[in-house]
């Protein structure tokens, strides 16, 4: 025979997943971020001051909190059902029916209530809901960790995979660069360059989180270029008059990337707790933008108010946890020496 | 010998490494042709030079090898004069290489008939929707059994004898006017090996292919070649047709190399093979005489006195020794 026995045609990126949903930790922590990241992608209708639908005075709205309809400005659920009870009409309503920011439930401030009926998480000192500022905080933080790491990705990779592939002086300068950035400590980098910058928006933090970390990942990525540099494919590949980038980009990235993913998911939530601990320091994304760091602060200055430190604490901890468990699956299932 | 039948001449081609600034000479004005049309070997034992001369052919020394001088024309043109981007262009296209385990020059994490596939998109400017046919088409051409099937297969999911066959559509894809052939079945079982060369020598011959074939295993060179160049220390010290080199081979050199052979005879009678002491020196060029004289049996003190020439001993035939090149008896 000349061809072996025919094995199951199954690529190596079925048989990763397959690996991973074999551990149920990683299965369980996987889910945990589908719904932490399903809470930021949905926050405004999760939880929302304004009706998901309303249909009122013979006009529909549809999500009328994304599309800021100005006939609604000046309501809430509160009166709008209130308002549907005299003139008739009919409303879907978040699940929480609170905004991030509202202060007043029916004209009234509920402040620092704790978990009640209305409240399931009770409210802040501004009687703003917990829950509501939990689930706009996830928004927060996954913009942050996963836009950062994305940022941080695309600078690492690059110039690792460059650095490795030409090796020379484009190596040695990323080496530098490497080192004089690794030199400072990041956390006080960031805070002094935000403390510099003044706190500006959620991207002016992404951008200065992913500039700052992306030697991690490019250091992952110039080890794992230079160990499939060296297979003989890629020599091959020359002698079949292939380009340098086609290479890169094609034959050699691909067999690299593994690990690098696997560094950049724990990324992922360092740069959640670089942002959490940014906005409990005052330096994070601006108020009102609900952050799980900023509701930190909020329990730090209203003492003896469980609620306030735990269920944001929760959301933080279990998020991080759960991150660095689907890094640590995701290490296991390309781990090759398994 | 007449130029015009050459697809490739190599002229005096010198290459030495450098380490711990000292130069090593690999290649020492290694001169040679390819005929259109023909199927040369390149014997000669391990480091000596042979792998590195099909890389220079290529333009893909590796860093730490210089290049003295030496020219390499091919259709017409200097390679060694030529810029990369014109390099890349015949690499795959006009010259078509297969290296030395078959399994390691494949990507294994892309699919075989996508890497069949990419010269053709280089070389031809296809899209990789419309190379698929044409992928097809190599995969029978050498012999992989079920290939739309086995398009989509990762190279791990074929045997070794596949695997090399895919090599070899890889090399083709392009129909190169010559084919560099690296000990193309040296990592395959003996089986295999002779099903690879009976589809090596089927396709050299339909194809009407010129082929630099490197070999240290006689039985390839045997039935593939059609005339043989033995390389010793960055130099031909013989050449001339398969026949002549392997029934009556002249450089003392060349006899140790073919005696060297394991053969069930000699393993049945006990004999001692004929390993040939041979060291290969550092700088051979800056030695005076023969650098064979002092481990060759037949050597006279002018072997030690001057490099030696190379000989015709007929029209076909060349050797680079002096005791064929003055009356001695």
């Amino acid at each position: 025979m000349i061809a072996g026995p025919v094995k199951k045609r199954v690529g190596w990126f079925i048989r990763y997943i397959r690996r991973y949903t074999r551990r149920p930790m990683a299965m369980i922590a996987l889910i945990f971020m589908a719904i932490v990241v399903l809470c930021a992608l949905l926050a405004d209708v999760l939880a929302s001051d304004k009706p998901v639908l309303l249909h009122l005075d013979g006009k529909l709205y549809i999500l009328p909190a994304i599309f800021d309809d100005k006939d609604l400005v000046d309501h809430d659920n509160q009166t709008i059902v209130a308002a549907i009870s005299e003139r008739g009409g009919w409303a879907v309503l978040p699940p929480v029916p609170y905004g991030p920011n509202q202060t007043k439930v029916d004209g009234r401030v509920d402040w620092l209530q704790a978990p009640h009926g209305d409240h399931l998480l009770g409210t802040d000192d501004s009687g703003r809901d917990v829950l509501a500022r939990i689930i706009h905080g996830a928004r927060s933080s996954q913009l942050v960790g996963i836009g950062s790491i994305a940022l941080s990705m695309l600078l690492g990779v690059l110039i690792g995979a460059f650095a490795a592939y030409f090796g020379g002086l484009p190596d040695r300068t990323a080496l530098i660069l490497i080192e004089t950035l690794t030199a400072f400590p990041t956390f006080f980098l960031i805070l002094a360059i935000q403390g510099l910058l003044g706190t500006g928006s959620l991207l002016q933090l992404v951008i200065i989180i992913g500039a700052t970390r992306w030697t991690d990942v490019a250091r992952v990525t110039r080890a794992e270029v230079l160990r499939v540099v060296n297979e003989d494919y890629v020599d091959a590949a020359r002698a079949l008059g292939l380009g340098h980038l086609r290479i890169l980009f094609l034959h050699v990235l691909p067999g690299a990337i593994g690990p690098v993913v696997v560094s950049a998911t724990f990324g992922v939530a360092g740069a959640i707790l670089i942002e959490s601990t940014l906005s409990f320091l005052g330096y994070g994304a601006p108020p009102p933008t609900a952050s799980w760091g900023q509701l930190l602060t909020d329990a730090f200055n209203n003492e003896g108010c469980y609620w306030l430190t735990i269920f944001p604490g929760l959301a933080l901890s279990l998020t991080v946890l759960s991150i660095n468990l689907v890094g640590e699956g995701l290490r296991e299932a390309v781990d090759p020496a398994d | 010998m007449p130029e015009t039948t050459s697809i490739m001449s190599i002229r005096d081609l010198t290459v030495y490494f450098e380490s711990n600034g000292e130069k090593n000479y690999i290649l020492n004005g290694l001169s040679l042709d390819v005929r259109r049309g023909q199927t040369l070997a390149l014997v000669g034992e391990s480091g000596s030079g042979k792998t590195l001369a099909a890389l220079a052919i290529l333009g893909l020394l590796p860093t730490a090898a210089t290049l003295v001088a030496g020219s390499i024309a091919f259709n017409g043109e200097n390679l060694l004069d030529l810029t990369e981007d014109r390099l890349q262009e015949i690499r795959g296209d006009r010259i078509g290489m297969i290296f030395q385990e078959s399994g390691m020059s494949l990507n294994p994490l892309m699919p075989i008939g996508k890497q069949i596939g990419e010269t053709l998109i280089i070389h031809r400017g296809l899209a990789r929707k419309s190379t698929h046919e044409q992928v097809i088409a190599l995969m029978e051409m050498v012999g992989i059994p079920d290939p739309r099937r086995r398009y989509n297969n990762y190279p791990h999911q074929l045997s070794g004898g596949a695997r090399q066959r895919v090599v070899i559509a890889m090399a083709l894809a392009c129909r190169p006017d010559l084919l560099l052939a690296d000990e193309p079945t040296t990592s395959l079982d003996s089986t295999v090996q002779a099903q690879i060369l009976d589809l090596m020598s089927r396709l050299i011959q339909d194809l009407r292919m010129s082929v630099l074939l490197i070999s240290h295993d006689i039985g390839v060179v045997a039935s593939l070649a059609d005339r043989v160049a033995v390389m010793h220390a960055g130099l031909v010290i013989e050449e001339g047709n398969v026949h002549d080199i392997l029934k009556s081979p002249l450089h003392p050199y060349t006899r140790a190399l073919l005696d060297a052979r394991p053969s069930l005879r000699k393993a049945v009678l006990g004999d001692q093979l004929a390993a040939f002491t041979s060291s290969i020196p550092a700088n051979p060029s800056a030695m005076m005489g023969c650098p064979l004289a002092d481990v060759c049996k037949q050597a006279v003190d002018i072997c030690r006195l001057e490099p030696p020439p190379m000989v015709f001993v007929d029209q076909d035939h060349s050797v680079r020794c002096l005791l064929f090149g003055r009356p001695h008896d």
